[in-house]
């Protein structure tokens, strides 16, 4: 909401009304792309209430895909949730984000065996970025689609250098064909 | 096929019994089993509102009623009858279809009677499964723990739990589970049956435009509940038509009214 004041929505998924305010209106405009960020002590009543009603068998129905994006942390439960989460879905895509920012599992070992069983579509990882770009990307005036258009703005060289590389290392994991969803989305 | 006839009831109010009985009438139809249905509800029924088909508002005090109902259960052209008991009726029914003779000829087999007793989370409601063992003896008997407030029945307490529930050697029990408030109330609203709901139908059958997070909740309400109905012996004994059977008088009569 800080960063996307004029398209962005705040909803309480306790209350049905906010969760017809969110599934009922995402399924009525099924030509734009919507983006649901969700906190984390959200996640398990969210699933829930999406695999009750069906929702990515429904999505589908309206010809719209579900692309699930699950944030790993350094913890074997993150893993053990992103298996758990892979199983319930059925119609949607699951991709895996890894944040070199917060680190690999503390477990290398039984980690990599268990971060194995989790049915991924994709992984993607996102490189470090320093506290000073950080500042400027945190910055609600700044936005990346004006970065990516090449809009005036006022970085300096060396932080547009930075911010391009992050971008770069991102982009080249998209699948061929995909990088402008990505943008769009 | 023999005839059969479910009671839902209680001697509580508000525990749900016509919420059960529409669900029961939902599962049959599903399941292409024909049901015809009466509502106790005397004058105005629940019920009828949303059969209105197959539902007919009688008195159980009545004895013409009550002859409506028993003394066309062969004759009938539906041999599947649901009876929707008004709260405070159950045991006075049960003593009365005592008194004439109709529970003893369940118990030879004459026809099949069940009763879906509704129970929910009160002493009130738990002491009405004493007060009519008596009357339940060789018919089946259904406790349906109605779940609906979400709330719990005494498991917190074993003394008192198995003061009710441990000791029930001819009952099955089922539970009904909670339905989220608001898709309830909308389906009440429309005045649909909860297969048109979640079919998005409105109730003449044509396409609505209800919320797809509600539907969703009474598709999975739909689910938990059939898995439920689907324990009770009393409902697997019926025999389900198949939907060609079901079809073919309609078409007949549209014949017969061209010529």
């Amino acid at each position: 909401m800080r960063y996307f004041p004029q398209n962005c929505d705040i909803i309480d998924l306790s209350s049905t009304d906010g969760q017809i305010r969110l599934f009922d209106n995402i399924l009525e405009n099924p030509q734009l792309d919507h983006v649901i960020d969700l906190e984390a002590y959200n996640l398990d009543r969210f699933f829930s209430i999406f695999k009750d009603i069906s929702y990515d068998h429904a999505a589908a129905e309206a010809g719209m895909g579900v692309a699930v994006f699950y944030f790993l942390d350094r913890t074997l439960a993150s893993i053990q949730t992103a298996i758990a989460l892979r199983k319930q879905l059925t119609s949607s895509q699951f991709v895996l984000v890894r944040n070199d920012a917060i680190g690999a599992y503390r477990a290398p070992v039984y980690g990599e065996r268990e971060l194995s069983r989790i049915d991924m579509d994709r992984q993607i990882r996102l490189p470090v970025l320093s506290t000073d770009v950080l500042d400027f990307v945190e910055d609600p005036e700044f936005n990346l689609a004006d970065f990516i258009m090449q809009r005036p703005h006022s970085l300096p060289d060396w932080l547009t250098d930075e911010l391009w590389s992050f971008l770069e290392v991102i982009y080249e994991q998209q699948p061929i064909g995909t990088a402008e969803t990505m943008l769009s989305a | 096929m023999k005839p059969t006839v479910i009671m839902v009831g209680a001697d509580k109010g508000g525990v749900g019994k016509t919420t059960t009985s529409r669900a029961l009438l939902d599962y049959l139809a599903r399941n292409n089993i024909p049901a015809r249905a009466f509502d106790t509800e005397n004058p105005r029924g629940t019920l009828k509102r949303f059969y209105p088909g197959i539902t007919e508002v009688i008195d159980m005090n009545s004895v013409a009623d009550q002859m409506k109902i028993l003394d066309t259960l062969d004759s009938a052209d539906v041999k599947v009858t649901i009876v929707d008991q008004k709260a405070g009726n159950l045991s006075s029914t049960l003593d009365t279809f005592d008194r004439i003779g109709v529970l003893e000829a369940a118990r030879h087999g004459h026809f099949d009677l069940g009763l879906i007793h509704v129970v929910g989370p009160s002493v009130a409601s738990l002491d009405e499964i004493n007060e009519i063992s008596d009357y339940i003896k060789g018919i089946n008997y259904v406790i349906a723990r109605n779940f609906i407030n979400e709330t719990n029945f005494f498991e917190w307490d074993e003394k008192t739990f198995k003061k009710y529930f441990a000791d029930l050697p001819d009952a099955t029990e089922i539970e009904i589970p909670k339905l989220n408030e608001m898709a309830y109330e909308q389906v009440d609203l429309a005045g649909v049956t909860f297969s048109n709901f979640f079919e998005n139908r409105d109730a003449r059958g044509k396409d609505a435009n209800f919320s797809f997070v509600l539907r969703g909740y009474v598709r999975k309400w739909i689910s938990d509940l059939d898995a439920e109905f689907g324990h009770l012996s009393l409902l697997q004994n019926l025999d389900h038509v198949p939907p060609e059977i079901i079809a073919k008088p309609k078409v007949e009569a549209q014949r017969a009214a061209k010529k």
